[in-house]
């Protein structure tokens, strides 16, 4: 099955080569698979909403910049089309860098437009900052973690670097629920537990199967 | 040659400082950019209708004025607590909206970063304007009045949350309070009365540390001693630093109009000048964290008081409040005939 897997992502990386067309994608994983919204997996899980945003892409062969992308993105699990970064082709690269969330000097920059829209629902209204990432679903009791903040001592943004080999970086939310259930099953402001996950969530990205 | 340029240089200096003079040259710089050109004009108005506007609230009845009126210094007077949709009650007083250009953090906890956001805060409160951005951005978008006024704004018709939130800004930062009698006494156009004079002392020594001159705030957060309100249990600037040092401090509001905007403390506790007088000179210091600028006790006599009291009245700037450039926008937001009525 992961052979099988790897397999169709080679087919898919040599496509989109030969089409002219290079892509980053990112993609939440459960039970080693692409994350199905809505649907209730073994562990009597569902996840209803995944969003987050990313930020300050950098691909990089050894240690040189080959390709930066220093916008941020909304990534939501429920528009497939955002989880992808364009990038160009025919470039080479073995490591990617990236930030989880909303730097402290664009927090600080009043209203922004676009997928920095408060109107995303991705931003808090009563306490200025973005939500850097928003989980949400039940397992046997329903769960909701709003994850932000960008002041001192509670600065949830993180940055993110990988060895890269194929095009595509996976978050495995199974993995992350089982620890942070565990804990607790609502963050919904920024506070030390808000920290830990944010610490959680960056470890949790990878690029191998 | 050197001579002409110098001499050139210091014309454009004056030139210059001609057209970005928007406060007294004793104000400190401004957080924010200011710009009241005639290109901005449009900016400004476009953010004045959306301020005294009612479509901002979920069943169109509540508007930014209805709890930061011009004639209180856009603050709410009368009501120790604000007051938003169906009649619920808020848990603060809502503050006074002038010199924002030089705050840092706004609300009485510093919640909100930038001007740009803080009406995000009211719009989407249950108990204030109970509405949506997304919704608000929708009615704009078809109330015949905006998508025009959008246009002379920003050079298009447009309407998105930026462009709605930039514009209240705008509007907001027009507010400058800077021509009360103590601005006068300052340009040497008036002169305290000898009461006057012995409160400005008495106000230099004991106030000035937090109530800063120029602006009378040093915008920070301190605890002055209050007791916490037993009903709202409201912590201030430890519910968002949560730390413990922060607990029961508040933002330092400026004194500037503060003959107008009575009830006073975040949660309007005091109706009178008087009783915050009565407070400070009864601090009680046993709170481990009050602010060490209450160290010295203050002591006043009645009549230091009444001296106090008679400083703090020439902070009423009342070519302010009756401005009629800050007023309800009756030619935009008023249909012709009900003008003529």
């Amino acid at each position: 099955m992961k052979r099988c897997f790897l397999v169709i992502l080679w087919i898919n990386f040599f496509f989109s080569d030969i089409l002219g067309q290079s892509h980053i994608k990112f993609e939440p994983t459960y039970e080693s698979n692409p994350l199905i919204l809505d649907s209730t997996y073994s562990d009597q899980t569902k996840i209803t909403s995944i969003r987050f945003y990313i930020g300050h892409v950098k691909l990089l062969k050894d240690s040189q910049i080959i390709f930066e992308q220093p916008s941020y993105q909304l990534m939501d699990a429920e528009f497939p089309e955002t989880l992808t970064i364009q990038t160009p082709t025919n470039i080479s690269y073995n490591k990617i860098s990236f930030s989880l969330g909303i730097d402290s000097a664009t927090n600080n920059q009043g209203a922004l437009t676009g997928d920095l829209d408060p109107q995303n629902g991705m931003y808090w209204t009563w306490q200025s900052g973005y939500i850097n990432l928003k989980l949400e679903g039940e397992s046997k009791q329903p769960f909701t973690y709003h994850i932000g903040g960008y002041l001192i001592p509670f600065n949830t943004y993180r940055t993110v670097t990988l060895p890269m080999t194929f095009n595509k970086v996976y978050l495995p939310i199974d993995i992350i629920l089982q620890e942070i259930l565990a804990v607790k099953s609502k963050i919904m402001s920024p506070c030390n537990i808000a920290m830990k996950f944010a610490d959680l969530l960056s470890e949790s990205f990878f690029t191998d199967l | 040659m050197k001579n002409g340029l110098i001499i050139s240089l210091v014309f454009l200096c004056i030139a210059a400082s001609n057209i970005t003079k928007h406060y007294p040259n004793y104000f400190p710089k401004p957080n924010y950019e200011l710009n009241f050109s005639s290109n901005t004009y449009d900016l400004t108005q476009l953010g004045r209708a959306l301020f005294y506007d009612p479509i901002l609230s979920a069943n169109n009845t509540i508007s930014c004025a209805s709890c930061h009126s011009p004639y209180n210094s856009f603050a709410h007077t009368d009501h120790a607590l604000s007051h938003g949709i169906h009649d619920s009650i808020g848990k603060r007083n809502a503050p006074a909206l002038i010199n924002l250009a030089w705050q840092k953090e706004l609300m009485w906890d510093g919640a909100i970063n930038h001007l740009d956001v803080q009406a995000l805060a009211p719009i989407t409160h249950p108990g204030e304007m109970a509405e949506s951005i997304e919704n608000v951005i929708d009615k704009l978008q078809n109330k015949k009045l905006y998508p025009p006024l959008f246009k002379k704004a920003y050079g298009n018709s447009l309407i998105n949350s930026q462009r709605m939130l930039k514009a209240l800004t705008q509007f907001q930062l027009t507010l400058i309070s800077d021509n009360s009698k103590y601005d006068k006494v300052r340009q040497s156009e008036d002169t305290f009365s000898v009461q006057e004079n012995k409160g400005y002392k008495l106000f230099l020594k004991h106030c000035n540390s937090c109530h800063t001159e120029p602006l009378f705030t040093n915008y920070k957060f301190e605890n002055n001693g209050l007791s916490i309100d037993s009903q709202s249990m409201d912590l201030g600037r430890f519910n968002i630093t949560k730390i413990s040092k922060d607990s029961m401090k508040f933002k330092v509001p400026t004194l500037r109009n503060v003959g107008y905007t009575y009830p006073y403390m975040h949660d309007g506790r005091f109706k009178k000048l008087s009783s915050v007088i009565n407070h400070y000179t009864s601090v009680n210091k046993e709170y481990k964290y009050i602010s060490k600028e209450l160290d010295h006790k203050i002591l006043l006599s009645s009549n230091d008081k009444s001296d106090l009291i008679s400083f703090l009245i020439t902070l009423n700037d009342r070519d302010f409040i009756f401005n009629p450039q800050n007023k309800f926008p009756r030619k935009i937001l008023l249909q012709p005939r009900e003008i003529s009525n």
